[in-house]
């Protein structure tokens, strides 16, 4: 279980570290030095197999540097994930509002805090765990590789599409391998507005 | 010695949990046979899970299962709310194939209680012997299945329905609920409780169906 929560966030900490264009390493750095706070819609869509077409989920999330995050789903299933002054919490929604989820699952999420710093200063291309390139096209797009071969055979890779024009990334998708993969489509992307506390303290 | 109180506490709460098989009346008119929760064709479906352990401690994941009623076929996928898949398994000619599977979850014996699960939710069981009948609670199809396994089928009134599963000593090892069908007739909202010593229940709502003509693999 540690190791889905910590690959889960892993995927956040890109989504809301990498979201400004840059042309090279050394200025994502600084970029990622320059954001305060994201605040954003997103759609997940999820391939599989066995379905004919993906199945959505609809969702938002906020986020205040250094380390504060609420990822929270909306459809089909409510959920939510805080991160907090260092505690994590999980919410399900149940029939008395949001529960939180098992204890384990939040103390396994407190263990990946030094990643998500990591990714959150912009540090893509010296993580001990991740190789990344960078492809510059119509729209630029970071890759990120598992380096341990034992996280290779759960995600095959990550990869960002990045719009030059906006400084926004566009997508993301996370590859599982060639049958399932989850793309998540952003939107009302805004950045550095003052974002309440309130809404990494508690689920509702 | 403090050892034995506790021994004895969850022995008498396995006994409490542990109802026996009730006696059927005649049905005369057969409203049992003609009232079954089962699926009558292949459907795709996808279902939000709510699975709480033991310890009360609990997880939400979403299901995909493709299941097909006439070939006994099960394909399905249980994945987190972000996507993440944690297994993709199938069940056919009554054999298990894990396809994909997290490492937490790579356990045959895991996945065939899984299949158990799905399929006394979704098919009629594979019995050797079936009988209908009533009792108190409603109109009951009993089939009487491998290893001396008994699984009762009720019809209520209301239009909910209940499924009990019994091991060969006639206790009672699984209840699902269902609250309703849809116009199609496919549960809606369902629960599933395992009783026992590692006893579990599975809250299931269902998102989203599809018929489909073959299973898709």
């Amino acid at each position: 279980m540690k190791r889905i929560v910590t690959l889960l966030f892993v995927i956040f900490s890109v989504i809301t570290s990498a979201a400004l264009y840059a042309d090279d390493w050394d200025e994502i750095k600084n970029v990622a030095k320059d954001i305060k706070s994201v605040k954003a819609d997103f759609i997940q869509e999820k391939h599989l197999k066995i379905l004919n077409k993906p199945l959505i989920s609809k969702g938002r999330f906020f986020f205040t540097a250094p380390t504060s995050l609420r990822w929270e789903y909306i459809t089909p299933v409510k959920s939510i994930l805080l991160m907090h002054n260092g505690r994590v919490k999980s919410y399900i929604s149940g029939e008395k509002g949001f529960v939180e989820d098992s204890r384990s699952k939040a103390q396994a999420m407190g263990i990946v805090m030094q990643e998500i710093t990591s990714w959150l200063n912009g540090r893509f291309h010296d993580d001990p765990n991740f190789k990344a390139d960078l492809y510059t096209g119509r729209y630029d797009k970071i890759v990120l590789t598992p380096k341990d071969k034992s996280f290779l055979s759960i995600i095959q890779s990550i990869e960002l599409e990045i719009s030059r024009k906006q400084g926004i990334i566009k997508s993301v998708k996370i590859t599982e391998n060639k049958d399932s993969y989850t793309i998540l489509k952003f939107s009302g992307i805004n950045h550095n507005q003052q974002i309440d506390d309130k809404y990494y303290r508690d689920a509702e | 010695m403090k050892k034995i109180p506790a021994f004895l506490f969850i022995i008498c709460l396995t006994i409490l949990y542990c109802k026996s098989l009730p006696v059927l009346k005649p049905d005369n008119q057969n409203n049992a046979e003609h009232n079954t929760p089962f699926l009558k064709k292949a459907y795709r479906l996808s279902h939000s899970i709510r699975v709480t352990l033991p310890n009360n401690e609990s997880m939400v994941a979403i299901g995909v299962t493709v299941a097909d009623p006439e070939k006994r076929s099960i394909d399905a996928v249980l994945m987190t709310v972000e996507g993440l898949v944690l297994f993709d398994i199938s069940y056919r000619e009554k054999k298990v194939i894990i396809n994909r599977s997290l490492p937490d979850f790579e356990n045959n014996n895991f996945a065939e209680l899984l299949f158990d699960d799905i399929m006394l939710f979704y098919f009629v069981p594979g019995s050797r012997e079936h009988e209908s009948g009533q009792n108190n609670d409603g109109f009951v199809n009993r089939y009487f299945c491998e290893n001396n396994t008994v699984i009762d089928q009720i019809a209520f009134n209301n239009g909910s329905f209940e499924i009990k599963k019994y091991d060969s000593g006639n206790d009672q090892i699984r209840t699902v609920n269902i609250q309703s069908l849809n116009k199609e007739g496919i549960p809606e909202k369902a629960e599933l409780i395992a009783y026992g010593f590692f006893g579990y229940s599975l809250n299931m709502e269902l998102i989203d169906f599809e018929e489909i003509q073959t299973t898709h693999r």
